[in-house]
């Protein structure tokens, strides 16, 4: 009988480490967006690391060496109803995730100021595997419903397992996202345990469906304004998957993660911002992508790691 | 012996089945035009919390109409809920869960909890809010706003998106 306590004891101890890790650190405010939290209870006060730098450590990891993005084309992106939905999209996105896309680039290393009690981000992201589907799951996706087209896209082996990485579903056009794409949000990234791992994935929609809301500019610097549009909030999901890619990590006492706190914020650009105005060249293309807060120097919204901090 | 291993085994129950609660909600990244609405508003309810009527005149449209459930035959005049506001000192206020439509490039709905600390009160109010902004030029103004509280014990869904105003 002592045996079988001791057994259950040992499962009860394993499972509290299970919870403590699976668990958010409860706070007054956890982010949901650009400046916006989600409140939750506060009887655990959070470990808070770093200071100063207008974001703070909540205890988590971060993802560490380089992240792989996998990407999803989720419906028509051959020839649906904006000229975006095309293989002209899937070419620039995809090399704005190649390896002389954001990965290493002055913009994405900004990342490197944040970590870990093991260590820092890399600054390093690459695609990594894609994959298309034909609206498995419709066109009308719940959030749920996009976790679905990530494990479809894991455990039918179209795509490989990886906790490294954040799967991008990417939707097109004539998909709607029924929680809030277009009125509330124009991405969203989280983490799910699929088949058995942490799997951090986001969902990013074509922005040529509520371009007013979720793009910069029409007129934009590849002559594709979804793509373009999607690139800014690609950037922004991967870079928050990086340094809080379980929802614990790094975000500010408003519950705004890194990309958050600049969030529609480029700083000074080339031409102007409605006429193909760009910040960032990045794999031989210009793009306008929004800046991130670099964690240092007191921090602030810059355009690469040390410049100078822009406030719009 | 036995009771203890059934409380263990329950506790462990317990936290399993904690452990095993969905997916946390999503991070999201607001759209460009909530950003823009969110500055607005938070314009707007400073410039009631300050008295300022230079800021307030500029938000608000000359036909603006405020509505209310108590009274939808009775809307109040710009100048009536100007009168109102500047009268009940706002100690704090938040903004949460907003969405926007934009209707048109000119015309914008838009919808958000409210949620604010009058005077001396003890406890905050929240009420959900609509309003119709049209834009001329650069420049968004606010032409008609329907208010309606929500009761204390209602649920308007998960307390997501509450940004502090900084005066909370």
């Amino acid at each position: 009988m002592r045996k079988l306590l001791f057994v259950g004891l040992i499962v009860l101890v394993g499972l509290s480490l299970l919870e403590a890790q699976t668990t958010r650190n409860a706070r007054h405010v956890v982010p949901t967006g650009k400046g916006w939290g989600m409140e939750v209870p506060h009887d655990i006060a959070p470990p808070i690391v770093i200071t100063g730098n207008g974001i703070n450590y909540h205890g988590g990891p971060v993802i560490k060496g380089t992240m792989k993005a996998y990407f999803i084309w989720y419906g028509n992106w051959t020839n649906g109803p904006h000229a975006s939905d095309s293989q002209t999209t899937v070419n620039l996105l995809s090399s704005l995730f190649g390896s002389s896309g954001l990965n290493g680039s002055n913009y994405y290393r900004i990342n490197t100021t944040y970590g870990d009690n093991s260590g820092n981000v890399s600054g390093n992201i690459v695609l990594a595997g894609s994959t298309t589907d034909s609206y498995s799951q419709g066109t009308g996706l719940s959030d749920s419903r996009v976790q679905a087209v990530v494990s479809s896209a894991i455990t039918s082996g179209r795509l490989p397992k990886d906790t490294n990485a954040i799967y991008f579903v990417l939707t097109s056009s004539d998909v709607r996202e029924t929680s809030g794409f277009c009125t509330r949000y124009c991405g969203w990234h989280t983490r799910a345990t699929i088949s058995g791992s942490d799997i951090k994935f986001s969902f990013v929609g074509n922005s040529d469906r509520c371009s007013s809301a979720c793009e910069a500019q029409t007129v934009s610097p590849n002559g594709d304004s979804g793509a373009d549009g999607m690139a800014s909030v690609m950037a922004h999901e991967a870079e928050e998957t990086d340094t809080d890619p379980d929802l614990n990590a790094w975000y500010d006492s408003g519950g705004a993660e890194n990309a958050d706190k600049c969030a529609w914020k480029f700083g000074p650009t080339t031409g102007t911002i409605g006429s193909g105005g760009y910040n960032q060249t990045l794999a031989g293309h210009n793009w306008l992508i929004q800046m991130n807060w670099e964690n240092s120097r007191g921090g602030g919204c810059d355009k690469v790691l040390g410049g100078t901090f822009y406030t719009r | 012996m036995r009771k203890i291993l059934l409380l263990v085994i329950l506790a462990g129950a317990s936290l399993q089945s904690a452990v095993s609660q969905g997916s946390p909600t999503p991070i999201q990244t607001t759209t460009r035009l909530v950003a823009i609405f969110a500055d607005l508003n938070y314009e707007l309810f400073q410039s009631i919390q300050k008295h300022d009527a230079a800021t307030f005149d500029r938000l608000v449209g000359q036909d603006f109409e405020l509505r209310t459930p108590s009274e939808p035959d009775n809307p109040k005049s710009r100048e009536d809920w100007q009168q109102l506001e500047f009268g009940r000192p706002l100690q704090s206020f938040g903004i949460s869960q907003m969405a926007v439509r934009g209707l048109r490039d000119d015309v914008a709905s838009v919808s958000f909890v409210l949620e604010e600390k009058r005077g001396t009160a003890i406890g905050s109010q929240k009420s959900f809010v609509v309003q119709a902004w049209t834009r001329e030029g650069e420049s968004w103004t606010c032409q008609e706003a329907y208010v309606s509280p929500i009761a204390p014990s209602a649920k308007p869904g998960p307390m997501r998106d509450r940004r502090p105003s900084g005066k909370d």
